[in-house]
């Protein structure tokens, strides 16, 4: 009987779904990727003028004018977005054909939980990947903004009001470990006043690594003067701030809490196995069924090596 | 007595812990020498750590992997070597001399204090490096091990290298995460492209991802994947230790 273009187009689909969610593709993609990486380390290394943009300017400007013009020095960046987005495809397919069949075996919710692990870090991959997408696409940034503590206050429009800054409490480094940094500030004890439109101030400290949010965007210390106990250098006396809005950080981090999830799942799952097996074998208990997989579930459907049984290394061996 | 004294005293024990170990007589001496380097490397990281604090060490990462691999070696071997795992052991001591060799002979110091790295994110991403670097060279020397015992289709036994590979896996992930929190907090980018380092961690997080998945998938021989976790050392070495020596130091 002759098949009509809906069950062609319902078997390609079939197809490219089973295809999309094979372990042997998703292998072939990292290892690809870790080969792209490992040859883009010496080209960005000698090249960094054309990558460092990249966290000043969205990414699709960044790619069609120094990713376009430079393309000996970001080849490698082009393959890795393509291998990115295959490998996030071919992800999301295999754990949600994984996850329907974990479901349906109906093993109560602790042991579904635990068994959810590998499936919770590939999820919280694609999380982390959109968020970096959001990220280089969504981001604001308003950088290079200096505030001078005894000069005018600093106008941010795009903000609607301005700021001013003072300084309280530094902490400076004490003590012979490192004797020329004696006296260097190790936080320079600044706070930042942020006045609206409507003359609502708030005040906040920033120090390196340590950002302030006001109305929604993120200020980060960048670079201040002076650096020493009592002034000295030249003089200077000033900060550097970065101003950046950026939706995509918020879901990067949720990814990266998610993927720390998954593993601490697996790794639990791991040890649950070991200990059971440990306690079978203790028993007297060497049947085939004793030892349990390396980490979970096999992902093909295929019975477990049974190699893996005995993986306990890290326990045995002093003879 | 300074730090670069220390290094070359440990150094010079590890070359001894594996020169004693290849006449099974002078096995003990081995042990001692091996347990004595771990006691020196540790003084030897406390000293770069307590010379720098509250700022992470710079470029610690690779003069830092042979202690923590002997220590999660000793920590996998126990108190005696067995028989079986002498191959292990020898290749171990090796290891930790030859990986220790690099910073000895092409050291790469940052002794300018970097304020950014006084942050809890910045000491977890360099112990999380550390000990992922360790715990992936050991899944590879025991990797190495098997695939020696089972020459000429003989019984290797289980393979062992499994555990040492999920702990690596597991280190550098967290590494690489405190690397990604870090940059979101001093910089507010996910990736900040001022270090070109940035990319041997991701290629080798994926190169790790596809061992797992190897392992996982079922379907390969323990030789093949055996063969794959052996081929991390020379990867691992190229793409993670090489650029923390000095000809790679960074153009700022």
């Amino acid at each position: 009987m002759a098949r009509g273009p809906l069950s062609l187009a319902c078997s390609l689909l079939s197809f490219g779904w089973r295809l999309m969610g094979s372990v042997r593709l998703s292998i072939i993609l990292c290892l690809l990727l870790a080969a792209d990486l490992a040859v883009a380390y010496p080209v960005v290394r000698w090249n960094l003028v054309t990558f460092v943009p990249l966290g000043q300017i969205d990414i699709w400007t960044w790619l069609s004018t120094y990713g376009v013009a430079n393309l000996g020095h970001t080849f490698w960046f082009f393959l890795m977005l393509l291998l990115l987005a295959l490998l996030g495809v071919n992800t999301f397919v295999c754990s949600t054909q994984r996850v329907g069949g974990l479901l349906r075996q109906g093993r109560g919710l602790a042991g579904t939980l635990l068994k959810l692990g590998p499936h919770v870090m590939h999820y919280a991959v694609l999380v982390v990947l959109l968020g970096y997408l959001g990220s280089y696409m969504l981001s604001d940034s308003l950088p290079g903004r200096a505030i001078n503590p005894k000069g005018p206050p600093l106008r941010v429009a795009r903000m609607g009001g301005e700021f001013t800054m003072d300084v309280s409490d530094p902490v400076y480094y004490r003590g012979g470990r490192l004797p020329f940094f004696d006296g260097w500030a190790l936080d320079p004890g600044i706070h930042l006043s942020f006045r609206d439109k409507e003359g609502n101030v708030s005040r906040k400290k920033v120090a390196y690594s340590v950002p302030a949010s006001f109305d929604g965007w993120d200020v980060r210390l960048m670079d201040f003067y002076p650096k020493r106990e009592g002034g000295g250098g030249m003089g200077l006396n000033y900060i550097k701030i970065s101003i950046r809005r950026d939706p995509g950080s918020k879901i990067y981090l949720a990814g990266l809490a998610l993927f720390v999830l998954g593993l601490a799942l697996y790794v639990s799952d791991l040890i649950r196995k070991r200990a059971r097996r440990d306690a079978s074998l203790e028993g007297g208990d060497r049947g085939p069924t004793a030892g349990g997989g390396p980490g979970g579930e096999p992902l093909d459907g295929q019975t477990m090596t049974p190699d893996s049984a005995g993986e306990s290394g890290l326990r045995k061996g002093a003879i | 007595m300074s730090q670069h004294s220390l290094y070359m005293i440990a150094e010079a024990m590890a070359l001894g812990a594996f020169i004693l170990s290849l006449p099974k007589g002078t096995l003990i001496l081995s042990r001692f020498l091996f347990l004595a380097y771990i006691l020196v490397g540790a003084a030897y990281v406390f000293g770069r750590y307590h010379g720098s604090f509250p700022m992470t060490p710079m470029y610690l990462g690779t003069a830092a992997t042979p202690p923590a691999l002997a220590l999660l070696g000793a920590l996998w071997l126990g108190a005696r070597v067995a028989p079986g795992k002498l191959f292990t052991y020898r290749s171990l001591c090796f290891m930790v001399f030859f990986v220790g060799l690099g910073p000895l002979l092409f050291p790469k110091d940052f002794y300018l204090p970097f304020l950014k790295t006084a942050t809890f994110f910045s000491h977890a991403h360099l112990l999380f490096t550390i000990l992922g670097k360790a715990a992936f060279l050991l899944s590879g020397i025991q990797a190495l091990d098997y695939l020696l015992k089972s020459r000429g289709g003989k019984d290797p036994g289980p393979p062992s290298f499994f555990p040492a590979l999920v702990l690596g896996f597991a280190f550098w992930t967290l590494s690489m995460f405190s690397g990604e929190a870090w940059s979101y907090l001093g910089w507010g980018l996910p990736v900040v492209w001022d270090d070109a380092v940035i990319v041997t961690y991701m290629a080798t997080w994926f190169f790790y991802i596809a061992l797992l998945h190897l392992h996982l998938a079922g379907g390969f021989p323990p030789k093949a994947r055996a063969a794959f976790s052996a081929a991390g050392v020379p990867w691992l070495l190229a793409v993670n230790c090489v650029p923390d020596l000095g000809p790679m130091r960074p153009l700022w």
